[in-house]
């Protein structure tokens, strides 16, 4: 299909970056971490005594950095923002294109349904999103060979990966649904980046609280514990709930998308 | 009175890509001169480098006697600009516009801006991005008039008016020029450029190929006759006609040399109907589109 | 000048709410945990006591440091500057892409005004903004301090730090001018922006985790350290040079493009 086919060589030049980024943060991340983990133990005890605030501003909240695999949740707080932001760009970007180069009066009189287009692109950008999270293994993968550290990592970087893409998802779904229902497709972008915001700033607040609760369901930063990756479990009932958060995100994307006034911006 | 536009070899290369090359321009002030040619010709990228908005590869401009890149910003200030497409800034009124355009001249163009709005029929505090193309336009020819310029450049002007207001535009730009404004119009519609310019210069391929006046061109050209007669007249001839075309009742030629003659020929016809008719400059400067050297 | 107007006009509601946002989140940072954590020395101390003080040294652990106002101000600094650089990203982006993104180019430059006025105005409006805002968040730290500093001896010390953010700010400005002028097209102002302030904020947050002194000069938001301006009363000369260079290039690559361009027609 040659609109999905346009889609994705459009959204390859973006792609590249941010992967770059990634690549970035997950190779400088893990190849320096040994020597950050050498006096893992002090360092937890440490981070133990300090008010819950900072540590959970810091992002180290939760998590056991005298190993390994704490040390590695710890990077993949700011791979997951990585991943909120890109996603947040992806549903925006996949919504809002034509409206922006003013090229909707080319693509939307051809004989295809609105709801037609609207899933060649949102499936193109879900491509992304999956090579995106391949990559974070990948990369993963690529860098612990680098450094001298006794064990087999591959399960938990794939959990994490899974858990970002899952995250990533949610974003997505939920941008795009703000850039199909806002008339200027600026504004759209705004709300999409303000969320990925504001779930950042609840994951602090849930992180600070002793009993958060009920907030998980408001951050997706937080759907996936790294206390949960770490140990090998995997919350499959979050993995749902992110999935049908992002069915339903969709649902009134294309709702809205079908009806928009396609006019000025 | 000087030159209001005057370059000399004027060349623009896009990298290796031609724009124009060594374009000599010479337009008087007070004048209506008309610039055309086929499309990807260099008519925009003259202009743009009379105004300054690309740089000039080679040769000279000079507007009112100042050469166009040292002395942009004095001559923009008696310069108005119709671009072709019209885009503004979003989320402004028609007047927000205007006033801010007006706010770059050293006068008070508040009365201007009324009076070109009721000529055209503007509504002035409608929100730019919700108007139709012909209003946009009409924004543009407010804000390229507004602060009564000594030189107009129009490009496409009329693209997107509707006959009654073309001829309003036309009105409006005739009284410039009566005013004492030069005007410079680039158009693809020849009719338009028949109507009210001076002079025109054709452009082709990078390179002025014609300048004339246009009354010269209608002298030396020809009239297209055609009539239909009560039956078939067997070999029509007629000195002076051309490219004489029978079908059945009726016939068709082009005709060059005395009307009289021509007319004494028809009257010895019985005819059904006849028709007369200046050709339109379309029809003098098609071959020049099409590439042909030979004149009409 | 009727450039400048226009553009401030444009830009500054969002920088009015971004300036909000990290005033709020400073005063709440600072009011609302600075006691507790300042409370929690002695937690640490008695920690501490447990090691062998070779630890405390490796870790370059100074605990007057960590447990002062200039420490805790220091560590919610990293989350001031996001905002103010992500702030400072649209202005940046907004006022120097505006033509180009609403395709109106031929409009400002056929205006009887130098593109070197254009430029000029533009930057003038965006410093304007930025000063403003900083203005006010150098007046609330500096009352912060003396509200909250257990010893507020040193106000010329917190002038200093809470300028920091001001320098940051400018380096992310010349960033996102350049952006602006040399990008193609633009498409969406706060999604570049967004781009830009956590791009910057990552690699900073890599900078603190691997403790690399290298890394710092290519992560603008370390380049005037407040906690260095809070216990040395001065910034790290070599990365204030950095700094400057950096902007200036910048900023003077972006006013030749701007001036010497060519501006197709559309």
């Amino acid at each position: 299909m040659n609109l999905f086919r346009r889609e994705l060589k459009t959204g390859l030049k973006p792609f590249f970056f941010w992967s770059l980024g990634l690549f970035a943060l997950i190779f400088a991340g893990i190849v320096k971490s040994s020597g950050a983990m050498s006096n893992g133990a002090f360092m937890t005890e440490l981070i133990g005594r300090f008010p819950r605030i900072v540590v959970a501003v810091m992002g180290m909240a939760n998590v056991d950095i005298s190993n390994f695999g704490g040390f590695y949740a710890v990077i993949m707080q700011y791979a997951f923002v990585l991943f909120a932001v890109y996603a947040a760009h992806l549903g925006s970007a996949a919504v809002s294109r034509e409206s922006v180069d003013r090229t909707y009066e080319f693509l939307f009189t051809k004989p295809r349904s609105r709801s037609f287009i609207l899933a060649g692109k949102l499936l193109a950008a879900v491509v992304f999103l999956t090579v995106f999270a391949a990559f974070d293994l990948l990369f993963s993968m690529l860098a612990v060979r680098q450094i001298d550290v006794a064990g087999d990592f591959t399960g938990l970087f794939a959990r994490f990966a899974l858990a970002a893409w899952f995250i990533g998802l949610v974003f997505f779904s939920l941008s795009a649904m703000l850039a199909a229902s806002f008339r200027q497709s600026e504004r759209g972008a705004k709300a999409g980046n303000l969320a990925v915001l504001a779930a950042y700033a609840l994951a602090v607040v849930y992180d600070l609280l002793e009993h958060p609760g009920a907030l998980r369901l408001l951050t997706p930063f937080r759907y996936f514990l790294n206390a949960e990756i770490v140990e090998l479990t995997f919350n499959l009932w979050f993995a749902w709930l992110s999935a049908l958060l992002a069915a339903a995100f969709f649902s009134v994307a294309f709702f809205r998308f079908e009806r928009r006034d396609l006019g000025a911006l | 009175m000087g030159y209001a536009i005057q370059t000399s070899k004027l060349t623009k290369y896009y990298g290796k890509a031609r724009g124009i090359i060594d374009v000599d321009l010479a337009v008087e002030e007070g004048e209506l001169f008309g610039f055309i040619g086929p499309n990807g010709a260099g008519k925009s990228t003259t202009i743009r480098t009379l105004l300054g908005l690309i740089r000039k590869t080679g040769g000279e401009a000079s507007i009112f006697g100042m050469d166009c890149e040292k002395d942009k910003v004095k001559i923009l200030e008696q310069v108005g600009y119709l671009p072709g497409e019209v885009f503004y800034y979003d989320n402004m009124r028609a007047i927000d516009l205007l006033r801010y355009s007006a706010s770059f001249y050293k006068k008070d163009c508040t009365g201007r801006i009324r009076e070109l709005a009721d000529a055209l029929s503007l509504d002035l505090n409608k929100k730019i991005e919700d108007m139709s193309l012909g209003n946009k336009k009409k924004v543009g020819i407010v804000q390229g008039l507004l602060h009564s310029p000594r030189l107009i450049i129009l490009d496409e002007p009329t693209s997107g008016l509707d006959p009654l207001m073309q001829r309003t535009f036309f009105d409006l730009i005739r009284r410039e020029n009566e005013r004492g404004a030069t005007v410079l119009f680039s158009s693809h519609i020849l009719g338009e450029v028949q109507r009210i310019c001076d002079r025109v210069a054709i452009i082709k391929e990078g390179r002025i190929v014609d300048l004339k006046r246009i009354e010269d061109l209608r002298k030396n050209s020809y009239k297209k006759v055609s009539f239909t007669t009560a039956a078939p007249v067997s070999d029509f001839t007629l000195s002076g006609a051309a490219k004489i075309v029978q079908d059945g009742n009726q016939t068709s030629f082009l005709y060059s040399g005395d009307v009289n003659a021509l007319f004494a020929r028809l009257a010895g016809l019985q005819l059904v109907n006849a028709d007369v008719s200046e050709p339109e400059l379309e029809e003098i400067f098609l071959h020049y589109y099409e590439g042909g050297e030979e004149k009409a | 000048m009727n450039v400048f107007r226009f553009e401030l006009r444009r830009a500054w509601t969002s920088a009015t709410v971004w300036t909000l946002v990290i005033l709020g989140l400073m005063a709440g940072l600072i009011a609302g945990a600075l006691p507790v954590f300042l409370d929690s020395r002695a937690n640490v101390e008695a920690m501490l006591s447990n090691f062998p003080p070779e630890f405390a040294a490796a870790f370059g652990l100074e605990l007057d440091h960590i447990f002062s106002f200039g420490g805790f101000y220091s560590f919610g600094f990293l989350y001031y500057s996001l905002f103010g650089a992500i702030m400072t990203a649209v202005i940046g982006l907004d006022l120097f892409s505006r033509e180009k993104r609403e395709k109106c180019t031929d409009f400002l430059m056929s205006k009887p005004r130098s593109r070197d006025g254009l430029f000029l105005a533009k930057l003038l409006a965006a410093l304007t903004l930025i000063l403003l805002s900083n203005v006010l968040f150098i007046a609330e730290s500096l009352a912060l301090y003396r509200a909250y500093a257990p010893v507020p001896d040193a106000p010329a010390r917190a002038l200093l730090a809470s300028s920091a953010l001001l320098f940051t700010e400018l380096v992310f400005l010349a960033i996102a001018v350049f952006a602006a002028v040399f990008a193609r097209k633009v498409r969406s102002v706060s999604g570049a922006a967004t781009a830009i302030g956590f791009g910057g904020f990552i690699l900073s947050a890599l900078q603190s985790i691997l403790e690399e002194e290298k890394l710092r000069y290519v992560t603008p938001f370390k380049y005037f350290d407040p906690s260095k301006a809070f216990f040395e009363g001065s910034f790290d000369t070599p990365y204030v040079i950095t700094a400057v260079l950096l902007t200036l290039g910048l900023l003077i690559a972006a006013y030749i493009r701007y001036t010497r361009s060519d501006v197709p027609a559309l």
